[in-house]
């Protein structure tokens, strides 16, 4: 064997995964689109609003002295909980479709005639939910957040609200704070759900999702008649709604949000997400194109 | 040096043995065509050398044991499967792109100097292009790696003929040199057979022929025989025969030439006749004969 084939793997992995990333990024761009589309929507909506802001400034500062959130600061929020939950539907549906499309069309026989091992591509498809959807959310909601102070500053301003009573009524330093704060936290929170739906789509032969989601609801559904108890559901019910159930009630020392890194919950989750990711690749490495 | 050795290569799916206790190997610099009717198991032993199933048996390509090292493998091997396996929404460029920052071995202005000839354009997704444009694209990105052994899977599969003979052609004349080393599998017999340098033969999950194309033209021959001359034709035990323009055509393994000479015209054998005598017609062939 010649020294450059010895030499030629080098760092191999990391690249494989680069570009493995990237092409997952080429072949479904709606994993940001959708966000930028949230986005826009978002930006459209508050444009309209605009010529009501100067009113939404004085009352917020009379109702904030009453000890109640100013609404001229709810666009921003909203704002960031459209473009987040974008993200987070387009991440489940992407990885409902991860290891099926690239079956279902054959082009399997393709990405497996190049050096990318399967769980270099497993871990990939896995990155665009974990990583590559929290930062774009991320750094859209600032963008984002960026352009509408912009546009509505001039407003604040030439209406006699005043740009400093602007920018105490839409507290976007909190904003900020829980927002890069909440969306790794989230991303971290639904890593279970994002390998089972991996996992599903590299079993099922037709609707992953299906396959994802009956089987689960089948054994809540079975304790229930069997046992008359809901450990099951309840459990499955803290998987998918647990980061907006918490962030409903106030966290009390002693007892976590399930969502906190103190909660075994989290790290059961990151547990069983890696289970399903050892075994997506697993079924990657035998799979055929359907 | 052999790139590939199977020794008792074998696979089951279910009850269905689809090779069965295969031995073969790929020597460098040789391009073999691994031949044989639908359910053969020719795809499946490209699949198992290219770690893409699992199996049974001793196999190793290129000083690796494909199912365990797929991923290194294939920094060193190139596969292409049935015509289309691009996925619809790659473009020309973006294929580029990616296989030039992926893989070490991709040369990419030789990838380029050969879309330059197809007229393929650079923005085009694949989705947009014909079956043999894409064939092209793929042999294209193909071609610029420089692998020392590649796998052709059914590569002209619904291709028209002018499509296949530029295939082959650029094969040939911008790829194969002495280190290159190509396996194909094909249903073009005849297409396939003036650049082959070796076959392997299989027929129900088992060899029934390997040899070199050299012993393939000295063992086997087609006499054209006159009526006159059948009687004693027949005596050699032919493989086959048929009609042929209104003569029989007699197809022999191993007989003596001067004999064979002596009882009509002799032409070389075609791949595609010593082929349907060997698989398809098991009656015309009994075992006993077959075996070299």
């Amino acid at each position: 064997m010649s020294a450059e084939a010895l030499s030629a793997p080098k760092g191999a992995p990391l690249k494989a995964f680069y570009w493995s990333v990237r092409r997952e990024l080429w072949e479904h761009p709606s994993i940001w689109m959708a966000q930028v589309g949230a986005g826009a929507v978002v930006l459209v909506g508050y444009v309209i609003s605009l010529p009501s802001l100067p009113h939404l400034i004085r009352s917020g500062a009379a109702a904030h002295k009453a000890g109640v959130d100013s609404y001229a600061g709810m666009p921003y929020m909203l704002a960031a909980a459209a473009v987040g939950l974008a993200g987070w539907i387009t991440a489940m549906l992407y990885c409902a479709a991860a290891l099926h499309g690239e079956r279902r069309d054959r082009s399997l026989l393709f990405w497996k005639s190049l050096p990318i091992s399967d769980p270099v591509a497993v871990m990939a498809k896995a990155a665009l939910p974990m990583l590559v959807t929290p930062v774009v959310t991320v750094v859209l909601v600032l963008a984002l957040h960026i352009v509408m102070v912009l546009l509505a500053s001039p407003v604040a301003m030439l209406s006699g609200a005043g740009l400093q009573a602007f920018f105490d009524r839409i507290i976007l330093p909190r904003v900020w704070f829980e927002l890069i704060r909440g969306i790794p936290m989230m991303a971290l929170w639904y890593a279970p759900i994002y390998g089972w739906l991996i996992l599903a789509s590299g079993w099922a032969k037709r609707l992953p999702i299906l396959w994802a989601v009956a089987p689960p609801l089948a054994v809540a559904l079975l304790e229930k008649l069997a046992f008359n108890t809901t450990i099951v559901w309840d459990w499955l019910k803290l998987r998918a709604i647990g980061p907006f159930a918490a962030s409903m009630q106030k966290a009390t020392p002693g007892h976590p949000h399930p969502t906190d890194f103190a909660s075994p919950h989290l790290w059961i989750g990151l547990a069983l997400a890696a289970a399903f990711i050892v075994v997506a690749v697993r079924l990657r490495r035998v799979a055929d194109p359907i | 040096m052999n790139l590939v050795t199977a020794k008792g290569l074998t696979k089951i799916y279910g009850k269905k043995v689809a090779l069965d206790r295969v031995d073969f190997t790929v020597g460098q610099g040789r391009i073999v065509g691994l031949l044989g009717p639908n359910g053969a198991g020719k795809s499946t032993a490209l699949q198992a050398m290219l770690g893409l199933i699992s199996y049974a048996g001793e196999l190793n390509v290129l000083g690796r044991e494909p199912w365990h090292q797929r991923a290194e493998l294939m920094g060193e091997a190139c596969f292409i499967a049935d015509a289309a396996v691009l996925p619809g929404w790659l473009t020309a460029r973006r294929a580029l792109d990616f296989m030039a920052g992926l893989h070490p071995r991709f040369d990419r202005a030789k990838a380029e100097a050969f879309l330059a000839r197809t007229g393929i354009e650079r923005a085009a997704k694949v989705r947009t292009l014909s079956k043999g444009m894409i064939a092209q694209l793929h042999l294209a990105l193909v071609m610029a790696i420089d692998a020392r052994l590649l796998v052709l899977d059914e590569p002209t599969l619904g291709l028209d003929l002018a499509y296949r003979k530029r295939f082959f052609d650029s094969l040939l004349d911008d790829y194969f040199d002495q280190d290159r080393t190509i396996v194909v599998s094909t249903h073009q017999l005849d297409e396939v057979q003036h650049i082959l340098t070796d076959l392997i033969l299989l027929d129900r999950g088992k060899v029934v022929l390997d040899l070199s194309m050299e012993a393939f033209e000295a063992r086997f021959a087609e006499v054209a025989v006159p009526a006159s001359k059948l009687a004693a034709a027949r005596a050699l035990k032919p493989l086959s025969e048929r009609q042929l323009l209104g003569r029989a055509s007699l197809l022999f393994d191993g007989a003596d030439p001067k004999r064979l000479a002596a009882l009509g015209e002799v032409r070389p054998a075609s791949l595609s006749e010593v082929f349907l005598a060997l698989t398809d017609a098991p009656a015309a062939a009994p075992a006993g004969e077959v075996a070299a």
